[in-house]
């Protein structure tokens, strides 16, 4: 007889859980440890504040004329982002770091337009030189920031790892970024409440999932207001203005990182694009827009 | 609540896409790249060693980590008319070191050291009658171990604000030391990290021979130290650090070896049991990235109330040569003034306190060092050797007395480092 | 003398000065872009043996002492 399992902890700056049906604590505690080791490894590696992060280590080539010889895991992501910026015309891009430094969301306020094209000249994928496993950075000033693919691929990491270690039952929550292990014991799938953009604890809508991933793009979890007016955490690299789109949009995917790239991408593609993008897609997704006001 | 309205084709309960699209199909395919079980290999691998640019993050990454060094010293004999041996001190060490992490909340290092000295050492200094000095020695050869043991306690070592804990022991024949200390890093703005710590020593000294040398026979000493400084980050290639070290002495400050020309007499070396030290550090940390290299600027002067002052600058040279090999080297200045109860020998009656130390008189001292490291895997091989002369003209200042027991010396030092997961 | 010391440590004391002054208006480094300072050779003490070795000789044969940090027990060196 399995029992249930939760673990809620902070991992990635977002709120994680891991639901797990296991025999008893112990291999639950097992598939906890797993995964808050995985979740270190990756958040060590990527992050945006830490010195010694691959992401610093990237920050500080920048300009130098050097090159840097990155291992087998970066360049795939490196991989999935060049072909994410080749699919949305350049919409999709991990260099906007300038850009998303710009539109800080503590900051209340927006930038001039000066600041604007300054940032933009230190934005764009294809200034990059990336020969896998090569990369260069020749811009002084450019970042890369994998956040947008990070916590979706770890979440479809800790997945695979607590399957690897033998659990069949269980999903991994990385602030929204769903990754499932396995359906529940009974084969029953994994019901996903869509928070309402505007009642924090109020589900809009549910999604079933019993494998794969399901993954939120939205402005109501990150966004800057000011004078009454929302600005997205999601910025157009070639504008450097903020996107006027959903207020959400949920995907489910094989696996969570699929899941993420198209929610994003229908995030940037606006409500139309988007919408058509999607259907096209043929991922099942939840699209949520706020009505004209 | 603002009023909703859900797209126009909302989500149906289907899990997975029963048709393929071409979009989709490529994005499975970039997503294919990312095997999520393929990298599982790479996690416990050891650090790239193909990261060309920053071979040395790798090694902080480390959960443990041992170091070992061993290390010759060898002192000149001693020059002009002495009475004695010309010998001086030779030392052969052997340091160990282990670092453990131990998660993310501590990390912990012991380090030994293991050191045997042979040798005579300088007494005091007798006036010649043609106006020349003769130094005196300790006949015999003194052999004597010294064995140290330092324990240290980092908590939160990868955060920005952190204690650190440490004790120390050293035991000698003659000699014993025990040190506690304390130090706090805290960040007080992004750019600035606040230092400040203090410590504390309890020695006790129990000289050899001491009735047959009119040495005193046991005697007592702390030190009570404290500093506070402040570092900035000034760019994203340096970093500057400034800060004040106080020190206070008391107990049995003389050394108990030394001894003191008056007259006809030769007597104890005797020091005030009182000493407060002001020493004010400057240091400075350049990356040069285009060369692979940085640079290193240490300053430090030192005040007290025997009236010494020194200054002494060090400049080091860290460059990377490829991957794998390491060059520093490295020079240093170091400048004195006397104590004022400092002479070579003394005429009549010097007071209560008098001391014929050459480490309490004007001098200036020259040094410099080249250290080459390799590394093989996991493993770095480090090999070095130190110059040091030390010479009464060297010092800053007008033309100083001749000091005959200065000394110079040269060290070898070989080792490796060894780190692992 | 005395008076001659002390406006020597305050000649020694104005270019600290400067040099603190003028750090206080360099514009923020962000964390992601530290890398370069956590090399190993950008460490105050990159080489935790050999620094403490190459000390403890200058401890012993000099007449000052003295560094950034909790200072550790004496010697019988001669």
């Amino acid at each position: 007889m399995l029992q249930s399992f939760h673990f809620s902890f902070a991992a990635m700056g977002c709120p994680c859980a891991l639901h797990l049906e296991a025999e008893h604590e112990q291999a639950a505690q097992q598939a906890f440890t797993i995964a808050e080791t995985e979740l270190r490894r990756l958040d060590r590696k990527y992050s945006h504040y830490r010195d010694d992060s691959l992401i610093a280590e990237i920050a500080d080539l920048a300009g130098s004329g050097r090159s840097l010889t990155v291992d087998d895991e970066t360049a795939a992501l490196l991989d999935f982002a060049a072909s994410l910026h080749q699919q949305s015309a350049g919409l999709f891009d991990i260099t906007t770091g300038a850009l998303t430094h710009l539109w800080d969301l503590r900051s209340g306020s927006i930038p001039d337009a000066a600041a604007i094209a300054e940032a933009l000249r230190h934005v764009g994928w294809q200034r990059l030189q990336w020969q896998r496993p090569e990369l260069s950075v020749p811009v002084a000033g450019m970042r890369l920031d994998l956040g947008g693919i990070v916590k979706e691929y770890a979440a479809d990491r800790v997945a695979q790892l607590c399957r690897d270690a033998g659990f069949s039952h269980g999903m991994v929550d990385l602030g929204g970024d769903l990754a499932v292990i396995g359906a529940h014991a009974d084969g029953s799938a994994w019901r996903i409440g869509i928070k309402s953009p505007d009642a924090r604890n109020y589900a809009t809508a549910h999604i079933d999932i019993s494998a794969g991933g399901l993954a939120t793009s939205g402005d109501y979890e990150r966004c800057l207001i000011v004078d009454g007016r929302r600005y997205s955490h999601i910025i157009d690299p070639r504008s450097g203005q903020p996107i006027e789109s959903f207020a959400s949009v949920s995907v489910s995917a094989p696996s969570c990182l699929v899941a993420g790239a198209a929610a994003t991408m229908a995030m940037l593609l606006g409500t139309v694009n988007g919408a058509n993008w999607l259907q096209e897609l043929g991922l099942p997704h939840l699209c949520l827009s706020r009505l004209p006001e | 609540m603002k009023p909703l309205k859900k797209s126009p084709k909302p989500a149906s309960a289907p899990v997975v896409p029963t048709c393929s699209s071409a979009p989709l199909r490529i994005l499975l395919g970039a997503a294919a790249a990312l095997s999520v079980s393929a990298v599982h290999a790479v996690v416990d691998a050891p650090p790239d060693p193909s990261v060309e640019s920053d071979a040395a993050a790798a090694d902080q990454g480390q959960k443990t980590r041992t170091s070992y060094r061993y290390s010759e010293y060898d002192e000149d004999p001693q020059t002009g008319r002495v009475i004695g041996s010309r010998e001086r001190y030779f030392v052969r060490a052997h340091q160990f070191r282990l670092d453990q992490s131990i998660g993310e909340r501590a990390a912990l290092a012991l380090s030994g050291t293991h050191e045997v000295m042979s040798g005579s050492s300088p007494w005091y200094v007798l006036p010649g009658a043609n106006g020349d000095l003769i130094q005196v020695l300790s006949g015999a050869s003194i052999r004597d171990t010294r064995r140290e043991l330092v324990a240290t306690l980092v908590t939160d070592p990868t955060l920005p604000d952190h204690n650190t804990y440490s004790a120390s022991i050293s035991d000698e024949d003659d000699y014993k030391s025990l040190a506690l200390g304390f130090e706090r890093a805290q960040a007080l703005a992004p750019q600035l990290t606040l230092g400040y710590g203090l410590s504390y020593s309890d020695d006790s000294l129990d000289p050899t021979d001491a009735i047959e040398q009119n040495r005193i026979e046991h005697a007592n000493k702390n030190t009570a130290s404290g500093f506070a400084s402040l570092a900035w980050v000034l760019d994203r290639s340096s970093v500057l650090q400034a800060g004040v070290q106080l020190t206070r002495h008391d107990g049995y400050l003389s050394d108990p070896y030394k001894q003191v020309a008056v007259g006809t007499d030769v007597l104890r070396d005797a020091r005030p049991d009182l000493r407060l030290q002001t020493a004010a550090i400057v240091r400075y940390r350049r990356a040069f990235a285009d060369a692979n290299a940085a640079l290193h600027l240490d300053y430090r002067y030192v005040h007290d109330d025997w009236s010494i002052q020194s200054h002494s600058i060090e400049l080091g040279w860290y460059q990377s040569l490829g991957k794998d090999w390491r060059l520093v080297p490295s020079l240093r200045y170091y400048s004195q003034s006397a104590a004022d109860f400092y002479s070579a020998f003394f005429v009549d009656s010097p007071g209560r306190h008098a001391s014929s130390d050459f480490r309490l008189s004007a001098y200036g001292a020259v040094s410099g060092k080249l250290n080459l490291r390799k590394r093989f895997g996991d493993w770095e091989f480090s090999i070095g050797a130190e110059r040091y002369r030390s010479n009464e003209h060297y010092a800053l200042g007008s033309a100083n007395d001749i000091v005959p027991g200065l000394v110079s010396f040269t060290r070898f030092f070989a080792g490796f480092d060894y780190g692992f997961d | 003398m005395r008076t001659e010391r002390s406006t020597k440590f305050k000649l020694l004391l104005l270019p600290l000065l400067l040099v603190l002054g003028a750090c206080a208006s360099t514009t923020t480094v962000q964390p992601w872009e530290r890398g370069r300072l956590a090399r190993w050779d950008m460490q105050w003490q990159p080489d935790a043996l050999e620094g403490a070795m190459a000390d403890h000789v200058k401890f012993s044969k000099e007449g000052t002492s003295g560094h950034l940090g909790a200072a550790g027990g004496g010697c019988g060196c001669n």
